[in-house]
């Protein structure tokens, strides 16, 4: 039982990170129908800006949360202006931004190798290899402050999609881009902002990445097809979905792990990808296409 | 060039498809109603769109107050002062009624006073008051309608622009919506009015507009149009035989 609650709590912990991981990815797919395939190499850089902060400065990869997410959010501006906006008008846009993004990747990847080289990296700051009790369970203080940040960041941008007027207008772009232009909403605006606004959250995910797996460039890969079978398991565009896609995910393939072998715990994430296409394609609480 | 609305020599289409309205001009005068009437195909919901900046002309200039919007975006040319309902319901369907009518006001800077015009718009919609936070999606179709002409109200715009708005209505909606859009028109907004139920939209409105492969044929008081036995068998005909 004990061992159960442990798992529980360092599945639940995790499954936040997760979802703060695809929290951008999921944004930026919902307002722009973008398949951002460039996301988790945008979170791996996250992860560089807060390693060497902490490395050349000795700061907090917790506290330089928002100087990754802005570093990454920039990056992520000069990408969108460079090569999506003007193919927005494009019929098969969204197919397109699957080959874009890839090709980002692949330079950001290449870029990252060359520069830092693709050996292990990870921030260790004090509380790394801590850990508290609680009773007889035991939680590394990483896991549970890394999912205590990301749970935050994610009720924030909840709080802000759900009641903002420009979260509302994010909204209702994803739902129809003419009829919010129509009720005067710079469309192209929003999209830029919104691009910028996943891009920082990768950013962000990024720091918290940073000390709690160990990261190297080409790492982005191994993530692109876990990140994706969260979202679709949630629904490409829903914030909700992706949320409760991560959290169930993590737990169960930390289950996985723990009880049965950690060789199958990947298993878990491409299996669910696997079945939810074939049981329910656009996942849990996706977005109808249109 | 005193008018609210001039477009001169419009011409307008798709993609690299051909001309769908063809060196079109129209004036439109503050608090005008004109219903433009013509066979599918005519070019007329194109125009509204090319007016509306949805569709960028091909040729031609469209001025507003004095004001050259032809080469605006369709969000400025709203934030100006015209408003757009396409045939489609214009309403965000998985917002809640409050967060359609937060967006129908999203155009207005000053917070009170957005403030102030929803309310207003609920006071002439209660229905909207009470669902507020229904699913806008969810709503019948007549609840939808209202959210949609709600905007109108909200917006207060100088021109409203309703293409086809009894399509694919149930009789009993066609009637409300008439309704709402003579109300409309009373508050001394100028409308365009796209409609295949060509006697309804005429009666509706002050001028006729006869729209055919993409040019304007002839424009006419609303009235005259109607009584003109010639007219009606051309271009009314179907409707008269219902």
């Amino acid at each position: 039982m004990i061992e159960f609650l442990q798992v529980l709590i360092l599945g639940i912990c995790l499954g936040f990170v997760y979802a703060l991981m695809v929290s951008g990815l999921t944004l930026i797919f919902g307002v722009m129908r973008i398949v951002n395939l460039a996301h988790p190499i945008l979170i791996i850089c996250g992860a560089f800006v807060s390693y060497w902060l902490f490395i050349l400065i000795g700061l907090d990869p917790i506290l330089s949360i928002p100087i990754a997410g802005l570093v990454v959010a920039a990056l992520g501006v000069v990408i969108y202006k460079l090569i999506f906006e003007r193919n927005a008008a494009q019929q098969t846009y969204s197919e397109m931004t699957v080959l874009l993004t890839f090709g980002t990747a692949m330079v950001i990847d290449g870029i990252l190798s060359f520069v830092f080289h693709n050996t292990q990296r990870t921030t260790s700051p004090s509380y790394a290899t801590d850990a508290i009790f609680i009773g007889d369970i035991f939680i590394p203080l990483a896991q549970l402050y890394s999912g205590l940040v990301s749970s935050v960041i994610i009720v924030g941008l909840a709080v802000f999609l759900k009641y903002s007027d420009f979260g509302i207008a994010i909204r209702a772009t994803s739902q129809n881009r003419t009829s919010a232009e129509l009720v005067g909403v710079n469309v192209k605006f929003v999209c830029l902002i919104s691009f910028g606004i996943g891009c920082a959250l990768a950013g962000a995910a990024g720091a918290l990445v940073s000390f709690i797996f160990s990261f190297f460039p080409s790492r982005h890969w191994e993530w692109i097809a876990i990140m994706m079978s969260l979202v679709v398991l949630g629904g490409m565009g829903s914030l909700k979905g992706a949320v409760i896609g991560a959290i169930v995910l993590s737990v169960v393939s930390s289950m996985v792990g723990a009880f049965i072998s950690p060789a199958w715990s990947t298993m878990v994430f491409f299996l669910s990808l696997f079945l939810i296409l074939i049981i329910r394609p656009k996942g849990l609480f996706g977005i109808q296409s249109d | 060039m005193n008018s609210l609305l001039n477009i001169n020599n419009l011409t307008a289409g798709y993609g690299y498809g051909p001309d769908i309205v063809r060196d079109f001009s129209l004036t439109l005068n503050k608090s005008e109603v004109k219903c433009i009437i013509g066979p599918n195909g005519a070019g007329k919901s194109t125009l509204l769109k090319s007016i509306a900046g949805i569709l960028k002309p091909r040729s031609g200039e469209i001025f507003f107050d004095g004001e050259k919007i032809s080469e605006k975006e369709a969000y400025q040319i709203m934030r100006l002062g015209i408003c757009f309902l396409p045939q489609e319901r214009a309403i965000f369907p998985n917002l809640t009624v409050a967060e359609n009518l937060r967006m129908c006001a999203y155009s207005i800077k000053d917070k009170k006073v957005a403030e102030a015009r929803i309310k207003e718009a609920i006071e002439m919609f209660p229905v909207l008051g009470q669902r507020l936070k229904q699913i806008a999606g969810t709503m019948s179709g007549g609840q939808q309608q209202q959210l949609v002409y709600a905007r109108a109200f909200t917006i207060k715009p100088k021109i409203i622009m309703i293409d086809e708005p009894s399509l694919g209505l149930a009789p009993s909606l066609v009637e409300q919506t008439f309704n709402h859009i003579t109300q409309i028109a009373s508050s001394g907004i100028a409308v365009i009015l796209v409609e295949q139920n060509a006697i309804r939209g005429l009666e509706t409105a002050g001028y006729g507009v006869v729209m055919d492969l993409g040019k304007l044929v002839f424009e006419k008081p609303a009235k005259e149009v109607l009584q003109d036995q010639s007219l009606r068998e051309l271009y009314l005909g179907k409707a008269l035989e219902k």
